[in-house]
């Protein structure tokens, strides 16, 4: 299907969002909640596009890129003095909430804005409560270790009761999802530590090397759903790399 | 040593996802909160993960996780409420009752707590005490309302 983006006339397919198509296009679109790996959710509004349609003269919507699906004739525009002013509103609110997140200070000063004109109440807080991380730990991995808590300004993201994420695997899924990086994963020798969640890990040595792959629940994780043994579970993607190439360049397949 | 009782109520309900709130709703009224062990046991029995279930039960104002009083004392500080003169009432009672909004008595037998909007705005301003709705309270009368509760008992 064919429609305009910023008045450049760009081809779509059915099922996909707004957002998917501009990015195709090399369309710069803001998103802090997006991930290509989760299902959309909308929730951070910086994706926000205004839609007009040629049918309905006069009529315009502002919708959430990210969760919109692509229509045959729509025109789209991504920043328009309206949306690049809401933006500018919720970014001021964000660096309200996190007024020393390099991501969110950097985002801001994209938009011109140095300093949040919101009060600013705990200038230590690094979360925005998109809630990638929960996302992607029940619905990418399965672990369902982490979630959203209490409501309102009161909300949190975490284990339950603020102990020790009992069935966190230390997978570190959380932490690469995260857009402002708050979350760490710290790894010493064989020891692995996510602060945040309170846990700590065991990790495992590659066979080969003996740099560290994993930790141990995530490999005992991976392997109760893939049959795969430990002379791939246990072995660094590097020393694996190379012990395919290698087999692949002796016997011509894998 | 899972409680029979919440059990019972799972078995009631159904051990499934969507019996979720109706269990933390029926513990909620028997207990006056739910405990760690409860909810966890609730977790198990429906095979929901346990930050899910935390999520749902923090989530709501009509579940309580801390253990509350027999009697809940609720002050309405909504709109209409504050307006009419709710913060002396809940000063009356935090005094009466020896403790802060939020707070229970030592005794187990208060609650006190403070919230912001009842949909009663007409009636302001509002205390509900157990499910009893008292409308145009003055703050002598909030020392009555204890009063009246402990007579009654």
């Amino acid at each position: 299907m064919q429609l305009t983006i910023d008045d450049k006339q760009v081809t779509a397919e059915q099922g996909q969002t707004l957002l998917e198509v501009a990015r195709a296009h090399d369309i710069p679109i803001p998103t802090l909640c997006y991930h290509e790996s989760l299902e959309a959710r909308g929730s951070c509004r910086l994706c926000l596009v205004e839609i007009r349609k040629p049918k309905w003269p006069g009529w315009k919507r502002l919708v959430a890129s990210c969760v919109y699906p692509a229509e045959e004739g729509l025109e789209v525009r991504t920043a328009t003095e309206e949306i690049v002013g809401i933006r500018k509103t919720l970014i001021d609110l964000l660096l309200a909430r996190c007024p020393k997140n390099p991501e969110i200070v950097e985002l801001a000063r994209a938009y011109g804005i140095e300093q949040t004109s919101y009060a600013v109440l705990d200038a230590t807080r690094q979360c925005i409560l998109c809630g990638q991380c929960v996302r992607v730990c029940e619905d990418i991995i399965g672990a369902s270790a982490i979630g959203m808590y209490g409501r309102g300004a009161g909300k949190k993201v975490g284990p339950a009761y603020g102990k020790a994420a009992e069935t966190c695997i230390g997978c570190g899924a959380c932490a690469f999802v995260c857009p402002t990086r708050c979350i760490q994963v710290i790894d010493e020798g064989l020891t692995r530590r996510i602060p945040r969640w309170n846990v700590e890990f065991e990790l495992v040595p590659c066979r080969i090397c003996g740099k560290p792959v994993s930790t141990r629940k995530h490999i005992d994780f991976v392997r109760g759903r893939v049959s795969a043994g430990p002379e791939v579970l246990e072995t660094c993607s590097d020393c694996l790399r190379a012990y395919y190439g290698a087999k692949v360049a002796a016997e011509g397949h894998m | 040593m899972s409680s029979v009782h919440v059990n019972r109520i799972i078995d009631r309900h159904g051990a499934e996802r969507a019996s979720l709130i109706p269990v933390l709703q029926d513990i909620q009224d028997d207990y006056n909160w739910i405990s760690e062990p409860h909810l966890r046991q609730v977790a198990d029995r429906l095979g929901l993960p346990l930050s899910e279930v935390y999520g749902v039960a923090s989530f709501y104002r009509a579940l309580s996780l801390e253990p509350r009083g027999k009697t809940l004392i609720r002050v309405c500080k909504g709109t209409a409420c504050h307006v009419r003169g709710a913060q002396l009432i809940q000063e009356e009672l935090e005094r009466q009752l020896g403790i802060q909004a939020g707070g229970t008595t030592e005794d187990m037998a208060y609650t006190l707590e403070v919230v912001n909007c009842v949909g009663a705005c007409g009636m302001a301003p509002v205390v509900i005490v157990g499910d009893k709705y008292f409308p145009g309270v003055k703050p002598h009368r909030a020392k009555k309302l204890v009063q009246t509760e402990r007579d009654e008992e």
